[in-house]
């Protein structure tokens, strides 16, 4: 196909860079879609399965643990919403879902000091986060409050919340 | 003509201060005060409170009532002698848990104000003590729960070793 995209991702458990080809013309009929990009490879042969979002971008990346041999090119679409919003989970960074929406626990958190409400805003509406793009996100109240909201500030009030299961970590 | 000339009273100082911190916070989260998507009437007064509290601590120490090394504990103990916020404030230190129970408090926009404030709540002192504390101390504390039952007993924790 003369409009496929090749895409560079590193396999993990072969330790080595692998190309994989995604079509643009399926991407952009999948609009707000990931496509999960399946290619097996390697000795002994195991599966790296891509998340690739409509920009190309490679969201994140699963292994297989054992894999039967089709020798054929598998593209499927998920919910944007079921993967993580960028590569950090795998890099080790928290990722967040919500597991409510923030209209149900408004009235609960309404005395909530305003950090931990707007973590927990941001958290209900994005789906899915990470850490570095919640603490972003809040950056606004920096100079609101005169201080520094550093990532483990961040990572407390979520650390919280998921205690209070009104958020989950991924 | 009326002309009236009062010297500086530390004593009076400390209305001063607050007026100050308001200003100041006004000033500083005034893109988040404006907008209602981003602050409700508590975020508001933890924000306001917050400013308010730093210039509090800034006059308590000016007046050498606390030290900068002051502890928490200390603090909390001055900042309710000499701004009297509540007539029965209690801390409970568990870790790094600070657990600070207010009963006859003083300033309540509802309770001793008489405001209806119409379903939601205003309480300055979880900003006010953490504007202090984090000053003195350097690092803000982290409002871990804030529990308000305006009129009767209100409860605010706070994470005292929060970076």
């Amino acid at each position: 196909m003369a409009d496929n995209k090749c895409i560079k991702i590193h396999c993990k458990k072969c330790d080595a860079p692998i190309d994989i080809e995604v079509s643009q013309e399926e991407l952009k009929s999948q609009p707000g879609g990931i496509f999960r990009v399946m290619l097996a490879h390697g000795e002994p042969l195991h599966a790296v399965i891509a998340y690739v979002d409509t920009n190309c971008r490679v969201r994140s990346i699963e292994y297989s643990d054992a894999v039967q041999v089709s020798q054929e090119r598998s593209v499927t679409a998920v919910s944007s919403e079921q993967v993580p919003i960028s590569m950090s989970e795998q890099m080790g960074e928290p990722c967040y879902q919500s597991m409510c929406n923030f209209d149900e626990v408004k009235e609960r958190e309404k005395s909530s000091f305003i950090l931990d409400k707007t973590i927990l805003k941001i958290v209900c509406e994005s789906g899915t986060i990470c850490l570095s793009q919640v603490r972003q996100q809040v950056a606004f109240l920096e100079k609101a409050l005169g201080e520094k909201i550093g990532l483990d500030k961040v990572q407390a009030v979520c650390d919280r919340y998921v205690q209070e299961g009104l958020i989950r970590s991924i | 003509m009326f002309r009236w000339r009062r010297k500086k009273d530390p004593r009076r100082n400390y209305l001063n201060k607050m007026a100050i911190g308001l200003g100041a916070g006004i000033v500083k989260a005034r893109e988040v005060l404006l907008n209602p998507d981003m602050v409700d009437p508590q975020a508001a007064m933890d924000i306001l409170g917050t400013w308010i509290g730093q210039e509090l601590a800034k006059e308590l120490l000016a007046q050498k009532v606390i030290a900068p090394n002051e502890s928490s504990e200390s603090l909390l103990e001055k900042l309710l002698e000499e701004v009297r916020i509540a007539e029965d404030l209690a801390i409970d230190f568990e870790g790094g848990t600070a657990h600070i129970s207010v009963q006859n408090c003083l300033i309540c926009p509802r309770k001793v104000g008489g405001y209806d404030l119409e379903g939601y709540t205003a309480c300055p002192v979880g900003g006010i003590v953490r504007g202090a504390v984090g000053f003195v101390s350097g690092k803000p504390p982290q409002l871990s729960r804030i529990d308000l039952k305006t009129g009767e007993l209100c409860k605010v924790d706070f994470a005292l070793d929060a970076e």
